[in-house]
């Protein structure tokens, strides 16, 4: 499927996340350091969706923008069709607490809270729904598989263990968007695939994800990928979603549409 | 390698410039308090001694009866003393307490003493105002500073002596400074006149008393001349010596040098700590640089050499600014003493002890750089490289953090979380608060027990009274004893009369010259005054004495031992019953009964008398009210407590006191807000995560202000009561030489427990402060 075919129909349904001639730049004068410029993108609710590009092209100042975690220079952001840019840090980070979760490259985690308490310290901030906290504290952390490793602290787990309790501590307010920074950046392959299923498995379940990578096998896992460079989308690439999954096929076809981009 | 070196430390200077601030500032405020404390103690005396030997000061005055004693004989043997370098002839005195200005009774015995012509080099008098004269003119009087100022006397002004019908007026020509009585804490003090005025204002009856004035070469030759003089001469009188005009004049220095010091090593404490944990955390934030500078050949010692000269730097240039600081406090302190001495060019220099007490601190500084700079010394340039931070995992620690649970808040959670995974720093802010607290309660009660003297002044060794009656048995008609205090007892507005006499006696103590000694004799038991002892009782027999605390221990004396006196022309055995404190007369005296004095002397009878008013009588008019009935057979007076040369000495020792808890306040103004400002860095990444997963930066705010305030918590509950409990044994052992062994605390609740609110809310802003800073 050609890169316009799979826009036109993105374009058709309403998205969850959508910007519009973004703009970031650092310092001033003569010293202005660009970083993203003219940025238009829409996330459809429920779309796995890959940020890839070279070293400084911008990647994850877009998902600290898009997280809310930084503020554009220009343009406008919209979460659920609801201009986030200009909002206080106070509003911003409400919508953070329930609307996104984060994960990142580096164990993101407290290192002197337990694997549960990292967990709990996000749930918190959300005021008690009919499950309580506790409740859905475990339970997430049964879905990614360390239930068993609640009472450790992150110094005592494996990175990939760190890596799940991350996704846990992400997904306990059940938010619209799961952004990741180079989640398996630090781990190993076997712990990679672990992250990567898991994201997969989510994703799956209709969670919405923006992903930022270097890693072809983990880019791979999602629905699209756009390439950034020199703070611009210069192309993306949507795989057939209505082909069955065959994960070695799109990491042929993304090392060829990445090698045309000068990878 | 030295180039490399310093120029590492130079960028390490400049890349934190706020950290270097903070540690600056520390030792700065540490050095400021430090060293002119130090030079206090060192020279403070130098400027009193300069003053003495400038102006040839008699360093034994001799005051006595001409009747009693022969002068001229006096003068021989003095003469033939090989320490004695010259003597004033005998100048004529009159002690008087009857010296009005204005409408105002001079509440001091001022011995009027003629100025004698001739040898204007001994004794010589510092005239701050007035003409050229060398001596004042029939007429004028020459009046010390501190009388000046207490009363704001001006030159031109008049004294007025009461002689009979028609007031004496006395011209004020000059205020001067009196090397012997240049301290308004000194009672009597002393006035000059025109040499053959005194017959005009005083009795004949009374002109009787001279005063000598020996200067000897060295003050250490007082105690061999005093004890011969009193072997081969028969000397009957009172005695003035060097110690004592210098110990009036020494004591509030003194006392605040050593405040000052006792709180400039807590200062310096807290210091060190600042630096200590400050170099920890840039070599813990340097970390992968170590890992470079020793991947590009920097050996351990290299690396170790760059961060000590980086604090070293810093100190050095906070050690020059203190030495200014120093220089300017010492000034100022010197000044008051310039101004109370009336010398100009005293040639005290305090840069000595300045530059070697900076030199001590800068010594201490290295020491504890030094050992908190090894740690990047062992630094391994893998690891350093590899991870950017050393490896340890979080040890599982005992869980003194409150648990995570949806009935308490996530901030005091991750707060408490955060106390127990830097305790070191913790402790550090604690022991800073509490010191902080210490002083600042410690200056709060002990400037109120100053200030309660005239409520309280049974504590301090002085009557409880509201009003001080002294009988003069010198004029016609005069009234005796019984008569007034019969007269007084039917007043109304009278609660309590206790009267007494002050009485000269020598001790003559196996071991020590005969020394002359102030006493008073009570007429009734001292505690109806409100006088209390150390130990023992009042005397009550007449062999029975109680000893002031200085006295005591000058004499290795205690209850229930004897000593010998010459009181009243005899020589007298007494049993000690009691000891007791007195800030009156430095330490020095005792206490009598009138039935002791009788034994001795039949005619003997009080001449002052001690009221107290009945609660809701105005003090000033009943004082009014008892100079009319009585006129001129009662001098009334201030209280001693209420005198201004007490006040004033309390409102400088409050002055100094709040000055002290000011610079502590500074040091943990700056001890906080570098802490949080070091903790903010150390937290970064937290913080960022933090931020990712939704807490607001009034959350965070909220959680430091957790984290900061239990540490306040806790040194103010340890400070309050430390202070409380320690001040009086404190200030005890600081007023020790003044007479108060038991200093008299009295707590000032409000103030004291006001402060908690305040000290809480100190701590708020500069959270505040620090974390708005470091966004």
């Amino acid at each position: 499927m050609s890169a316009a075919l799979a826009h036109s129909r993105i374009r058709k349904i309403s998205s969850i996340i959508r910007t519009s001639h973004l703009c970031k730049s650092y310092g001033s004068g003569p010293s202005t350091t660009q970083v993203l410029s003219d940025l238009d993108l829409e996330v459809a609710p429920g779309e796995f969706l890959t940020i890839m590009g070279s070293s400084g092209s911008g990647k994850s100042t877009l998902l600290h923008l898009l997280g809310g975690l930084d503020s554009p220079s220009h343009g406008s952001i919209w979460l659920e069709e609801k201009e986030i840019t200009g909002q206080s840090e106070k509003s911003l980070a409400q919508l953070r607490r329930s609307k996104i979760g984060f994960v990142f490259q580096e164990s993101s985690l407290l290192p002197h809270l337990t694997l549960l308490e990292n967990v709990l310290l996000a749930g918190y901030l959300v005021p008690e729904t009919s499950n309580p906290v506790e409740e859905r504290a475990i339970d997430i952390l049964a879905k990614v598989g360390i239930e068993h490793l609640v009472e450790r602290l992150p110094a005592e787990v494996s990175g990939g263990e760190r890596q799940r309790c991350a996704i846990a501590r992400a997904l306990i307010n059940q938010p619209q968007i799961l952004m990741a920074d180079e989640p398996t950046g630090n781990l190993n392959s076997a712990s990679s695939i672990q992250v990567l299923n898991l994201l997969s498995q989510f994703h799956r379940n209709g969670q919405s994800i923006i992903m930022v990578t270097h890693d072809v096998p983990s880019a791979c896992r999602a629905q699209r990928i756009i390439y950034l460079r020199d703070g611009r989308t210069i192309d993306h690439l949507t795989f057939d979603p209505f082909s069955p999954i065959n994960y070695q096929t799109r990491e042929q076809l993304l090392i060829n549409w990445l090698n045309k981009k000068g990878w | 390698m030295v180039k490399p070196i310093l120029s590492t430390a130079w960028k390490n200077i400049r890349r934190r410039p706020v950290q270097n601030l903070l540690v600056g500032s520390s030792l700065m405020v540490a050095a400021i308090l430090f060293s002119p404390a130090v030079a206090m103690i060192a020279g403070i005396q130098k400027p009193f001694d300069t003053m003495f030997d400038r102006l040839n000061a008699s360093h034994l005055l001799l005051q006595f009866d001409y009747r009693d004693v022969d002068s001229h004989r006096l003068q021989n043997w003095l003469s033939q003393q090989d320490e004695v370098v010259s003597i004033l002839n005998p100048a004529p005195t009159f002690a008087t307490t009857q010296l009005r200005f204005q409408e105002e009774q001079i509440d001091k015995t001022v011995l009027l003493v003629e100025r004698q012509e001739g040898n204007i080099d001994h004794d010589q008098i510092v005239k701050l105002q007035g003409g050229n004269q060398d001596h004042p003119a029939p007429g004028e009087i020459w009046i010390p500073k501190h009388l000046a100022q207490a009363y704001s006397i001006s030159l031109g002004d008049s004294l007025k002596l009461p002689t009979g019908s028609v007031p004496f007026s006395l011209v004020v020509e000059a205020i001067v400074v009196d090397p012997h009585f240049n301290s308004g804490l000194m009672n009597p003090t002393r006035a000059w006149v025109s040499s053959g005025t005194l017959p005009y204002f005083a009795p004949i009856t009374d002109l009787h008393q001279v005063l000598i004035g020996i200067r000897l070469r060295t003050p250490e030759d007082i105690d061999p001349l005093w004890s011969r003089l009193h072997d081969e001469i028969d000397f009957f009188g009172n005695h003035f010596e060097y110690s004592l005009f210098k110990s009036v004049f020494m004591s509030f220095y003194q006392i605040l040098a050593v405040i000052m010091l006792v709180f400039a090593i807590l200062s310096m404490i807290i210091a060190m700590m600042v630096i200590h944990t400050t170099q920890q955390n840039v070599i813990l934030s340097d970390y992968r640089n170590i890992g470079i500078l020793k991947s590009i050949g920097f050996t351990p010692g290299n690396v170790v050499s760059i961060y000590m000269l980086t604090t070293l730097l810093i100190a050095l240039i906070s050690f020059s600014i203190a030495a200014a600081g120093s220089y300017g406090l010492i000034l100022f302190i010197l000044r008051s003493m310039i101004n109370t001495l009336g010398m100009a060019n005293l040639d005290v220099s305090f840069i000595q002890p300045i530059l070697f007490t900076l030199a001590g601190l800068l010594l201490l500084t290295i020491a504890v750089t030094w050992q908190a700079s090894r740690k990047a010394g062992k630094t391994s340039a893998t690891e350093a490289l590899r991870s950017g931070q050393p490896r340890q995992g979080v040890k599982r620690q005992i869980r003194l953090a409150l648990p995570l649970t949806s009935r308490i808040p996530i901030e005091a959670f991750l707060g408490s979380n955060w106390l127990v995974h830097g305790h070191r720093r913790v402790l550090f802010l604690c022991a800073t608060w509490t010191a902080a607290v210490f002083v600042l309660v410690f200056a709060i009660n002990i400037g109120y027990s100053f200030s309660l003297i005239r409520m309280n002044p049974a504590h301090w060794g002085l009557e409880k009274g509201d009003i001080l009656l002294t009988r003069n048995p010198n004029i016609m008609l005069a009234l005796d004893h019984e008569a007034l205090l019969g007269r007084l007892r039917s007043e109304p507005d009278i609660q309590e009369i206790v009267s007494y006499s002050y009485e000269t006696a020598t001790i003559l103590a196996n071991g020590f010259p005969p020394a002359e000694l102030v006493g008073r004799v009570y007429d009734e038991n001292p505690k109806t005054a409100g006088l209390d002892n150390l130990t023992g009782n009042h005397p009550k027999r007449a062999d029975e004495i109680s000893l002031c605390i200085g006295t005591s221990e000058k004499y290795q004396k205690l209850v229930g031992d004897s000593i010998q006196m010459l009181i009243q022309g005899q020589i007298k055995h007494f049993t000690i019953c009691g000891i007791y404190q007195d800030i009156s007369n430095l330490g020095q005296g005792f206490r009598l009964s009138t039935t002791a004095l009788n034994a001795l002397n039949p005619l003997h009878a009080p001449v002052i008398y001690t009221v107290q008013l009945k609660t809701g009588v105005n003090t000033g008019q009943a004082r009014i009210y008892l100079q009319k009935l009585f006129g001129e057979t009662v001098v009334v007076e201030k209280t001693i407590s209420e005198r201004e040369n007490v006040q004033g000495v309390i409102t400088n020792m409050k002055i100094g006191l709040y000055l002290l808890a000011s610079f502590f306040l500074l040091t943990l103004t700056i001890a906080i807000f570098n802490d949080t400002l070091l903790s903010l860095k150390e937290l970064v990444k937290e913080l960022t995560i933090l931020g990712a997963i939704g807490w607001t930066p009034s959350q965070i705010l909220i959680t430091l202000l957790f984290k900061n305030l239990a540490p306040a918590f806790l040194g103010i509950s340890i400070g309050i009561p430390l202070a409380l409990l320690l001040g009086p044994t404190i200030m005890g052992n600081l007023t020790s030489g003044v007479g108060i062994v038991n200093f008299p605390q009295h707590v000032n609740n409000w103030s004291t427990f006001g402060t908690i609110p305040g000290l809480f809310l100190l701590g708020s802003v500069i959270t505040w402060m620090s974390f708005k800073f470091f966004r």
